[in-house]
């Protein structure tokens, strides 16, 4: 049986690990290679690392870090941030990534998912509210929904409950998720994931310790 | 020492590479092992290449059945089995499942063999169960990417090294 896959994001700033809230104020929290060999080995089924500063600084990805990063990395590894056309996402799964998740640039997806697969594109989609940042694009393998107004947060799903599973793809979410009844409910939902970056930095939780839970309730992990 | 050929069909291996030289292999000819990369797109009938051992990932586990729907592209024919869509209404099949008996792999893919005589082990995803394993003798194969499934896929890595 598939199973729900917990996953780490760790967002980038072009020098170190950094954490924000709601997508500003970008604190330095440490080094990404550190927190790749960590979450790795705390049980996470995947990581995401994002730049954050990437596509605001008008540079592309940082190849280098990312071959840095997978040099570590025995779980699959998706990476995001100033990918703007076919040649960003060869050089980026060069380097090492196994997926390349796409948001500014969304128009260049169809061409990217003929060239390389869909299977190895993520289409990153900014929603608040009911609102999304782009048209879901269905030649990409799978959707990461963010929220950008709860993310960092840790302010649990409560109250915000406009989210919903599109089930043309598989879809993952990402965005102040704070405890294991969280996690829960967007399995119950039916996501096929859920991404979380402040829980692991700032609380108890860990992907292990939050797997252990979410087993004892019933929902299919990898322990 | 194992001395292993990625065969290069325009896939991204680097992955897989440092999974085997962590696992102490090197990649000189004359070569001990050949593995079928499980990254890109159906190549159709190409030259191939054999060894005392093979094994094919993902993709190139498909590369070694007889064919496959995706491009209708003539396969190497090793193992007995027709590549096919997975009849399932959400694809691709991205994530960890379990190969039955055996342990939990990544996957990431759409297409899939529905049955083989050369099975050894499933996979049910949405209701369909499809060919994750398969062996011939110490020609191996595999659905899942093993270089991308933390310490079960170190595992199976290193036992095909040591046949």
């Amino acid at each position: 049986m598939l199973k729900f896959r917990i996953i780490a994001t760790l967002l980038y700033d072009g020098v170190a690990l950094v954490k924000g809230e709601r997508f500003q104020t970008w604190r330095r929290v440490g080094s990404l290679i550190q927190a790749v060999k960590l979450f790795t080995l705390r049980g996470a089924d995947e990581l995401i690392i994002l730049d954050v500063a990437a596509t605001k600084e008008g540079r592309g990805p940082d190849l280098e870090m990312v071959k840095r990063v997978a040099e570590h990395c025995f779980v699959p590894l998706t990476v995001g941030g100033g990918v703007r056309s076919v040649e960003d996402v060869g050089a980026l799964l060069a380097a090492g990534a196994d997926r390349v998740s796409i948001k500014t640039a969304w128009e260049v997806i169809p061409e990217c998912a003929a060239q390389f697969g869909g299977q190895a594109i993520v289409h990153s989609v900014d929603c608040v509210g009911w609102k999304y940042d782009a048209p879901f694009q269905s030649s990409a393998g799978e959707l990461l929904l963010g929220d950008t107004d709860r993310d960092g947060t840790l302010s649990g799903i409560e109250g915000s409950v406009n989210v919903f599973v599109w089930r043309g793809q598989p879809s993952i979410i990402s965005g102040g998720f704070a405890d294991p009844d969280d996690f829960e409910d967007m399995y119950l939902r039916g996501f096929a994931g859920v991404a979380a970056g402040a829980l692991w930095q700032f609380t108890h939780w860990t992907p292990d310790l939050i797997k252990r839970e979410l087993a004892q309730r019933g929902v299919p992990v990898r322990v | 020492m194992p001395n292993v050929l990625i065969y290069d069909y325009g896939g991204n291996t680097g992955s897989l590479q440092r999974a085997l030289r962590r696992l102490g292999a090197t990649f000189d000819p004359p070569y001990s092992h050949v593995i079928y990369p499980g990254q890109g797109r159906w190549p159709g009938i190409m030259d191939y290449v054999t060894g005392p051992s093979m094994l094919g990932i993902c993709l190139g586990f498909q590369v070694l059945c007889r064919g496959s729907d995706e491009g209708l592209g003539a396969g190497i024919g090793i193992f007995r089995g027709w590549v096919r869509k997975l009849p399932v209404a959400q694809l691709p099949h991205i994530g960890w499942n379990t190969i039955e008996g055996y342990d939990d792999f990544y996957f990431c893919h759409s297409f899939a063999v529905l049955d083989s005589p050369d099975a050894i082990g499933y996979t049910e995803y949405k209701g369909c169960r499809f060919v994750s394993l398969m062996q011939r003798g110490n020609i191996w194969g595999i659905q899942a990417h093993p270089e991308k499934s933390g310490d079960a896929g170190m595992a199976y890595l290193e036992r095909f090294l040591k046949c």
